[in-house]
């Protein structure tokens, strides 16, 4: 399940960042790398995982819902942080051209 | 169980030597692709308990630690390295002629230092 929900995450990033006025100001090209590339390794985990040990390819669980979800927090975190500081340099830069 | 390692060392490596790696390879893209899948798979990992904060710190034995870092990481690892090549490529290299984004402002990362 939580290949589902980091694929989405990363499509969803990247239409957001298409989609967005500046997307540089708000790190959403961060956002997008760093959600593709949870997305592609968790693509390998469960591909390899399915040709070593077989079962289902994709597991649909509560469990794995919440797994899904969770791993996306630190990603969540840390692009907040760097869109926070972005942010706070841009509206410094912009006061200093306006002085 | 452990299987993020493997990227994890990439990642720490490419972070600590960065600043040494020519800007036409665009380093900082496969830089927060790694960090974003290693963030991802810790948190999973330890959803599953298979790490824990405390020393050994991974809950499986050196055998499948390693065995798993390098059946499943080294592949990670690659992957999400094709696709930077890809990118780079895409952008900087021959294959630019053909996808034409090095005119597209989708192409430049902000840089960590900005």
């Amino acid at each position: 399940m939580w290949l589902i929900i980091s694929w989405w995450a990363a499509i969803l990033a990247t239409v957001a960042y298409i989609y967005s006025k500046n997307p540089k100001t708000y790190r959403l090209d961060w956002l997008c790398l760093m959600f593709w590339g949870l997305a592609v390794m968790v693509l390998v985990d469960h591909v390899l995982g399915f040709i070593i040990e077989s079962g289902e390819f994709i597991e649909i669980s509560v469990e794995g819902t919440l797994i899904g979800i969770m791993m996306l927090t630190p990603i969540l975190v840390v692009w907040e942080i760097s869109a926070l500081i972005s942010k706070r340099r841009t509206s410094s830069s912009e006061s200093l051209v306006e002085r | 169980m452990a299987c993020f390692l493997m990227p994890m060392a990439v990642a720490v490596l490419i972070s600590l030597f960065r600043k040494k790696i020519p800007n036409i390879l665009m380093i900082n893209i496969l830089n927060l692709l790694l960090w974003g899948g290693v963030f991802g798979l810790a948190i999973e990992h330890i959803a599953h308990g298979e790490i824990v904060p405390y020393p050994p710190f991974l809950t499986a034995g050196l055998e499948y630690v390693i065995s798993e870092m390098i059946i499943i990481g080294i592949p990670m690892t690659m992957s999400v390295a094709g696709i930077w090549m890809f990118i780079v490529l895409t952008i900087n290299g021959p294959l630019d002629k053909f996808f034409k984004l090095s005119k597209s402002s989708m192409t430049s990362v902000s840089s960590i230092q900005k």
